[in-house]
């Protein structure tokens, strides 16, 4: 292994924008910045959450590093480096073509947010789980159907289950198969991607065990992308709060939780609701004004000025930094 | 894991796949269903029409010998009758039978051809139907019947040919402009446009004034205009599924191009043109009856629906040459519409609810 | 509980959906009462039947595969089941108003914000006609979308999700209603437009005192931050009634007790797993005999399997449906 600082991602001053075209002749009228020069790193095994409401550019950076976002729009731009250190040493994968990224592909999978969009209904689930193994590995069909069998059953499904379709399962036996896939050639980082926020309370559980089951038992490193700030909590060693394509506070989740710091994240942590009636009039709420700013009209300097309580005439010009608060988490803004 | 409860009988259940559901759902509709299997036997049927419905004869036991006049021509001369050229089976039938010596001649069914005339010097054709001729003559004093049936293999024929190439090049080129998107899309769609926007008819009357169009020339012209409109229904249906997450897995798993689109993407994206293909052959069984109505489809004496459709209209009043090209024409789109209906139910089960 | 405080009375109300898999019994006998004033959560997962309970009220079931197959809706001295579709109608958005989760898709793109807020106005004649325009940028107004009065001409693709729902409330608030029920209201929401939403959703107290609110959702925290009474539902029927603190603080049915246990809770002390209540939610055909919960519940009993409990009054105001809690679970057999 090479110099190891324990990182197995490192981000730096990650830039995704989405040009948009328009006109008679298709020149670029606008673009969507939806990351905005965003930097961290993932330690080896830990689960870095990731929260920030939609359009914060989260989802966006989760695709970024699995890079997938060339095939839904292949006119984005991405910028800035996201480093993989494996065995052999650093490769940058922002920039990778498909082809090239193809032999990282097996380290770094991805979970998606909805169950029902993101396995092929005209697949058996054994041919579901089956295809990663097909291109990353040179097994036979028993080694295969053996592994398959084996994944199964480590998600908690009954490998009997393998000859069905996705129809004939539930949200979260759904959500199970998904996990199964993103498992089979055994990676070491997960990107889930909201991976409970679509599923009923009751299994959002189960899916949530089972996430921390398998990281202690295969030492996965996940990025944990949600928007329910308390399923984020409880999972996340870290988290960072993004928002409007910055990152604003990043740090261990309970500091975080118990003593955020900048505007947002204080905004953010009041108004989720807790079941507790009790606490929910004790507690102090802060009500943001307003909605979050089209992407495609970001205010200058810092993004959330326009709705910051604690806003001044500056705040306008400087895009305020990441810096090191001291108690181990990272603050964008200058007056906290 | 404890967090499932393993399903009781397991050993029982049975798996569905999605093709299996619709193919349930389809059977369910009953008229669609009952269409589809009576279209398909005819149609079946219809490539036999020679040897059921023909001058010509099955079998003739001549002299001790049997000859297949169906599989052979035959001069007149060969079996003792007394004519030039081929021989006629019927007056042979008959010969034979009075002569009485051990020689026999099995006709088809309906022993009429679609190019004969059968003029009987009594009447001038048209002739109304008769028992001979169930729905009677048309102006040349050819059977209706027979020329409705070889026209019906015609008119499939054509329209499941021309409905396999332009699917086959609409959906090629649709699923690449969809897939790639992008600039290799813009151009390509304004190609399209640029081409689907060529007087079609006229193309067609003009070359079919030059040369004699043939069945393989027709579908090759209605071909190289007719597939412009699967490629917009494909492009939106691969811009779709493309977006789904499970395409994105595919690619995030490390999937090759061909692999995504003709594992996950395609057969996801067939659905919605499945669903109308019944639909697209209506159309062209409609256009190669308009071609032939107006004399620019297939070259005479071929039997053709829109040739017999217009000797109705040149002869309103033979009423049977008016009633049964129609009627046989209005009952084959109702069944296939029906078959359209049926697949369109299987694919997409809409349930037409009110609120009360 | 005297009858003059009670504002819509629900019987014994039964919706099945004919499917093709089979029959489902979406809700099959529910039993409950809004009082004046309150705002009452309605809380249950997939396949609960919560939804299916709001659109029986006012009869936007789909027929088919939906059928209110038996019940009573009384309000105002009137079963809302029986009186023709025209009587619907003036109820519908004047009495009864209501709230659906998809901000994007509840406004019609094709007619003006103001035209859409206007137009319920006038159908119900709740003003005269020279104050419509008024009254309706006062809505607006009241639901704080700035520049209201110039706002009306927009049309909903101009306004963004949080403000779609805020004029979704503007319409559902425009003629001061008697209940407004409200689907989902923040789920398609972020968490710092939800709050906002919830309070404007209540400020219909605010207008009409006796006005009472009914929040139907899959999120317990959203209830317990708003409602004062809760019922918790679970394959199509209720499985508890109860005021909003002793639920959460005491809850009875085992299914309400899983439920609130399975929530990461990031106030309280970090456990390293979280409770789960095993199995998943059956699809409404394929609920067990007895009670609905026997298949998924830790302290299932042999009779579970067989009977089906009754919703029983534990306390003043407490209902719960399940054999722990009835007095002599031996007699309601057969």
């Amino acid at each position: 292994m090479m110099g190891d600082n324990g990182n197995i991602i490192e981000v730096r001053d990650l830039k995704v924008r989405y040009p948009i075209f328009g006109g008679l002749f298709l020149s670029k009228v606008a673009e969507i910045k939806a990351v905005d020069g965003v930097t961290f790193d993932m330690e080896r095994g830990e689960t870095l959450g990731m929260v920030g409401e939609s359009g914060c550019g989260k989802t966006t950076i989760g695709r970024a590093i699995v890079n997938i976002l060339q095939a839904t729009a292949p006119d984005v731009v991405v910028e800035g480096n996201i480093f993989l250190n494996n065995e052999d040493g650093q490769v940058d994968l922002a920039k990778m073509k498909r082809k090239e990224m193809r032999p990282y592909r097996s380290q770094i999978q991805m979970i998606f947010q909805d169950p029902f969009a993101s396995l092929n209904p005209r697949l058996t689930v054994a041919r579901i789980v089956e295809e990663p193994l097909l291109i990353h590995t040179k097994m036979s069909r028993t080694e295969r159907m053996e592994r398959i069998g084996w994944l199964l059953n480590k998600v908690g499904l009954s490998p009997e289950q393998a000859q069905r379709y996705p129809h004939e399962f539930s949200g979260g036996q759904r959500q199970r198969i998904g996990i199964a896939r993103a498992l089979a050639t055994n990676p070491k980082v997960i990107i889930a991607d909201e991976p409970v926020s679509a599923l009923d309370v009751s299994i959002q559980a189960q899916v949530i065990n089972l996430l921390q089951d398998l990281q202690d038992e295969f030492g996965l490193t996940f990025l944990f992308i949600a928007h329910d700030l308390s399923v984020v909590e409880h999972i996340s060693k870290r988290i960072a709060v993004m928002y409007l394509g910055d990152l604003v506070e990043l740090g261990p989740s309970t500091i975080v939780y118990s003593n955020p710091k900048h505007p947002y994240t204080k905004a953010l942590l009041s108004a989720v609701p807790l079941p507790d009636p009790k606490g929910a009039k004790a507690r102090e709420r802060i009500i943001l004004k307003g909605d979050v700013p089209s992407p495609l009209a970001k205010p200058s300097g810092c993004g959330f000025r326009t709705r910051c309580p604690i806003a001044r005439e500056s705040c306008a010009k400087e895009v305020p930094q990441l810096r090191d608060y001291g108690d181990g988490t990272k603050v964008a803004c200058p007056w906290v | 894991m404890a967090d499932t409860v393993p399903n009781k009988n397991e050993n029982e259940y049975k798996s569905v796949s999605l093709f299996r559901k619709r193919l349930k759902r389809f059977k369910k509709f009953k008229r669609g269903y009952y269409s589809f299997w009576i279209i398909v036997v005819m149609y079946i049927i219809s490539f036999f029409a020679p040897m059921l419905m023909n001058y010509k004869a099955l079998v003739v036991k001549y002299n001790g010998r049997l000859h297949f006049p169906v599989l052979k021509f035959y001069q007149g001369k060969y079996f003792g009758q007394d004519v030039y050229g081929e021989a006629n089976y019927r007056e042979l039938k008959k010969q034979f039978k009075n002569e009485n010596e051990g020689n026999w001649v099995l006709m088809p069914l309906y022993p009429y051809g679609p190019y004969e005339s059968l003029t009987d010097p009594s009447k001038e054709p048209p002739n109304a139907p008769s028992r001979d001729h169930w729905f009677g003559t048309d102006d040349r004093g050819r059977d209706v019947f027979v020329r409705l049936a070889y026209g019906f293999n015609t008119s499939i024929s054509f329209a499941l040919v021309l409905v396999v190439v332009c699917y086959a090049i609409g959906i090629a080129i649709g699923s690449l402009l969809g897939y790639y998107g992008g600039w290799f899309d813009i151009i390509g769609q304004r190609i399209i446009e640029i081409w689907s926007s060529m007087p079609f008819l006229f193309i067609v009357i003009i070359i079919s004034a030059i040369i004699q169009p043939n069945f393989g020339l027709l579908v090759g012209i209605m071909a190289f205009f007719g597939w412009t409109g699967m490629t917009y229904y494909m492009r939106g249906e691969f811009y779709r599924e493309k977006a789904k997450d499970y395409v994105q897995a595919a690619i995030a798993m490390g999937a090759t191009d061909r692999k995504v689109i003709f594992k996950h993407i395609l057969p996801n994206a067939l659905t919605p043109v499945i669903s109308f293909a019944p639909f697209r052959i209506v159309g062209y069984i409609i256009s190669l009856v308009s071609l032939d109505y107006l004399g620019f489809g297939l070259p005479p004496p071929t039997p053709s629906w829109g040739e017999l459709v217009q000797q109705g209209m040149g002869n309103i009043f033979s009423w049977w040459l008016v009633l049964f090209p129609l009627g046989a024409m209005f009952v084959t789109l109702l069944m296939v519409v029906f078959v359209g209906e049926a697949v369109r139910n299987a694919f997409d089960p809409r349930e037409y609810s009110r609120l009360r | 509980m005297h009858r003059d405080e009670i504002l819509l009375e629900v019987k014994n109300l039964k919706t099945y959906f004919r499917t093709e898999a089979g029959l489902g019994k979406a809700i099959d006998g529910v039993d409950f009462n809004v009082r004046k004033g309150e705002v009452l959560g309605i809380v249950g997962e997939s396949g609960s039947g919560k939804s299916v309970t709001a659109l029986s009220l006012i009869r936007l079931i789909p027929n088919p595969p939906g059928e209110i197959v038996s019940g009573e809706v009384l309000f105002e001295g009137k079963d809302l089941l029986k009186v023709p579709l025209e009587e619907m109608y003036k109820v519908r958005g004047r009495d009864i108003a209501m709230i659906f989760q998809e901000p994007m898709t509840s406004l019609n793109p094709v007619f003006s914000i103001g035209f859409q807020v206007e137009e319920i106005i006038r159908h119900h004649g709740f003003v005269r006609e020279s104050e419509v325009f008024d009254h309706a940028v006062k809505m607006l107004e009241h639901v704080g979308i700035p520049d209201a009065a110039k706002r009306m001409k927009d049309y909903p693709h101009q306004f963004s999700g949080g403000m779609r729902q805020r004029v979704m409330i503007a319409i559902a608030l425009a003629c001061d209603p008697a209940i407004l029920i409200a689907d989902e209201p923040t789920t398609a929401l972020d968490v710092t437009i939800q709050a906002q939403i919830i309070d404007l959703m209540l400020s219909l107290q605010e207008r009409r005192k006796e006005a009472a609110i009914m929040i139907i959702t899959h999120d317990l925290a959203v209830i317990a931050e708003t409602c004062q009474r809760v019922i918790v539902m679970y394959g199509g029927m209720i499985q508890e009634v109860a005021e909003a603190e002793p639920l959460f603080e005491e809850p009875l049915h085992p299914y309400t007790i899983g439920l609130l246990k399975s929530l990461p809770r990031p106030d309280l002390q970090k456990q390293h797993r979280l409770y789960t209540i095993p199995g998943t939610v059956p699809s409404i055909i394929e609920f067990p005999a007895g009670c609905k919960f026997s298949n998924r519940c830790e302290s299932v009993m042999p009779i579970c399997s067989r009977v089906e409990p009754k919703l029983t009054e534990v306390e003043d105001g407490r209902w719960v449906r399940c054999h722990l809690f009835s007095s002599s679970p031996e007699e309601e057999g057969e």
